[in-house]
């Protein structure tokens, strides 16, 4: 016994180090050495999962009971309930953290706000079926009697059937996700809200009915569902430190550390991949960039008035890149190819673009088009080439993209004529909100993107 | 020297746990949610008449405007019957209408942790577009301009279709018996 003690505090404090170590060196910057190592892993690439399976829980908020403090019978209460063994564990944070602690474990159960200032009862069983969820929310077959919460869950539920999406799932780190639909039961305080937020932590994620109480609520719990299976198929994690700044949220627009803009790049490409109306409507949003000054107070510029590598570091700019890139002949089937050969803790923007234009170099030139026009052609050619490697192709863009810069400079350097922006023979933009005197060429977030 | 390793043991598998799931998390998508249009609860009522009937007290109010075309229902498993059934409303105010429910123990249902009894209250209703407009076009409440646009969008959407909301909120006897 006392070996095994020995060896098992000896495993666990290797399995401790192995993860130090490997958080220290992802967030630590690559050397040449290590870089180089990342390209020759990049060559190969692993092969999609053979299966892959959602396995279901339901859990209902029963009731919302506010936490007394401050007050004599508030001690004692807390007393009496750390006595009787009560579950402490809060709703959500802790609960991610703990992976399956609580969450899937059957029964009622009390949970505590991440404030510690509600506490839930909930009840959590296993789904089997349809009909068995159906049953759990209150009807055998009629969904009209649903809430309008309860019917999204049952969409996303059903999203989640598509074969289309289980072949997705399999291109991604992982056989089987746990997804727990939360039905809040008419409890709609800011606290459920936040407490029961959708989230993903790779083994498990999480959505609730409160969040899409709207007669459109099936649509968003869909595309929502659709960005949280995103985050499901990554093994990258984000930086260690404030990867989505002081306040721990982020915008679509907003700046964010490297890692984290592109897993949740990743995660808006795939649902403006499934829904055109996002896609239409999230490169409108990008064209203001907001950047966290200090907790929670933002400022918001013109993309057009911010340097280059700053916009890649906005996920709505990563989902966009993605999604255009996906547009080119075969684009999805190899814009997987190269997901499941970088799909690693550490992963950026420029280890997936670097790999791609490697594995296809007859669409570099196109790769780095789009690249160019979603960085508004911010990027010099050094920065473009850490991004795309250094690839005849690339170097080719290059080229060309100074010839282009040269030859519009040439109108305006004439006497007497007044500065012309001319557009480019593919240009289906206005111009709009182009810095005039800057490399850009054109704003992608106006229309006239790469097209097949 | 055991106790240590136990204590070290357990100690490393918290740390590990926690480093490794830390590096997993995503940080939750800024979103505005759609403001709720009403307050509903089911809540126990005075004592019971008989041994078999179990009083409950429903309220419904309006949050934002005035909802129109109400319609209230109270349902519940096969094991129970429910009294009233059906409540209209032309419109509903920002003042709580309660109602008093009974329901009356008619049967039991199959034994199984997810074979529970319930009291439903289900309210279906057209929200007042005009006023959840004027909420979320403030930009001192929605200050994120696209997120503001992104809800008047969907708010309006749903407007012109006069789409009907459904909110439903279901009461557990056996939770509250337990507990008395």
């Amino acid at each position: 016994m006392n070996i095994a003690a020995r060896i098992g505090a000896l495993v666990l404090a290797a399995v401790l180090s192995a993860n130090l170590a490997c958080g220290q060196f992802a967030s630590s910057k690559r050397t040449p050495k290590t870089a180089k190592r990342s390209v020759e892993a990049a060559a190969q690439v692993e092969p999609p999962q053979d299966s892959f399976e959602f396995v279901f829980y339901y859990q209902r908020i029963d009731e919302v009971i506010p936490v007394q403090r401050g007050t004599p019978a508030a001690a004692v209460e807390a007393v009496r309930e750390r006595a009787s063994n009560v579950k402490r564990v809060p709703a959500s944070d802790w609960r991610k953290r703990l992976l399956k602690a609580d969450l899937t474990s059957e029964g009622r159960q009390e949970v505590r706000s991440d404030d510690e200032s509600f506490r839930y009862k909930v009840f959590v069983t296993k789904v089997r079926d349809e009909a068995h969820l159906l049953r759990l929310m209150g009807t055998a077959t009629d969904t009209s009697v649903l809430s309008d919460g309860q019917r999204a869950l049952l969409a996303a539920y059903r999203h989640a059937k598509e074969q289309a999406l289980i072949e997705r799932m399999k291109q991604g780190a992982r056989k089987r996700v746990e997804v727990v639909l939360t039905d809040t039961n008419g409890h709609d305080g800011r606290n459920v809200a936040r407490d029961f937020w959708p989230y993903s932590n790779g083994d498990l994620l999480q959505i609730n009915s409160l969040r899409f109480n709207t007669p459109d609520g099936e649509d968003e719990a869909r595309s929502t569902m659709v960005h949280e299976c995103a985050h499901s198929m990554d093994r990258a994690q984000a930086e260690r430190d404030a990867p989505y700044g002081p306040d721990g949220t982020h915008y679509i627009n907003e700046v964010i550390k490297p890692r984290a803009a592109f897993m949740e790049g990743w995660a808006v490409f795939l649902q403006m991949c499934d829904s055109p109306e996002r896609a239409s409507w999230w490169p409108n949003v990008c064209r203001d960039v907001k950047t966290e000054r200090s907790k929670g107070v933002y400022d918001t510029a013109s993309a057009t008035a911010l340097d280059g590598v700053t916009l890649t570091r906005v996920e709505g700019i990563n989902g966009l890149v993605l999604l255009n890139m996906s547009k080119l002949p075969g684009g999805m089937e190899k814009l997987l190819i190269t997901f499941r050969a970088t799909n690693k803790v550490d992963r950026t923007l420029g280890d997936f673009l670097k790999d791609y234009v490697s594995r296809n170099p007859d669409q570099a030139s196109d790769v780095a088009r789009i690249f160019d026009d979603c960085t508004l052609g911010k990027l010099s050619d050094d920065e473009m080439k850490q991004f795309l490697g250094n690839g005849d192709a690339v170097k080719a863009f290059l080229l060309a993209r100074q010839a282009a810069v040269e030859a519009r400079a040439t109108p305006s350097a004439a006497p007497g004529g007044a500065s012309v922006e001319t557009a480019r023979p593919d240009d289906g933009a206005t111009g709009e909100d182009v810095n005039v005197g800057s490399k850009n060429q054109r704003n992608p977030f106006l229309g006239g993107t790469i097209e097949p | 020297m055991k106790p240590l390793y136990k204590f070290v043991a357990c100690s490393l598998v918290a740390l590990g746990a926690l480093g490794l799931s830390t590096d997993f998390l995503s940080a939750s998508e800024f979103r505005y949610l759609v403001p709720g249009n009403i307050v509903m609860t089911l809540e126990p009522g005075p004592e019971a008449v008989g041994p078999k009937s179990l009083p409950l007290i429903a309220t419904v109010r309006a949050k934002i405007g005035t909802p129109k075309n109400v319609e209230v229902y109270f349902e519940s498993t096969p094991d129970m019957n429910v009294y009233p059934e059906k409540a209209s409303l032309s419109a509903l105010a920002t003042e709580p209408l309660k109602t008093r429910v009974t329901i009356t123990k008619t049967g039991t249902l199959p034994k199984g942790v997810d074979n529970e009894s319930w009291v439903r209250m289900r309210v279906v209703y057209e929200p007042d577009y005009e006023s959840l407009l004027r909420m979320v076009e403030n930009p001192s409440r929605y200050p994120d301009p696209n997120e503001r646009q992104r809800l008047v969008d969907r708010i309006m959407k749903n407007s012109e279709k006069r789409a009907r909301q459904t909110d439903a909120v279901r009461y557990f006897p056996a939770l509250h018996a337990r507990e008395n």
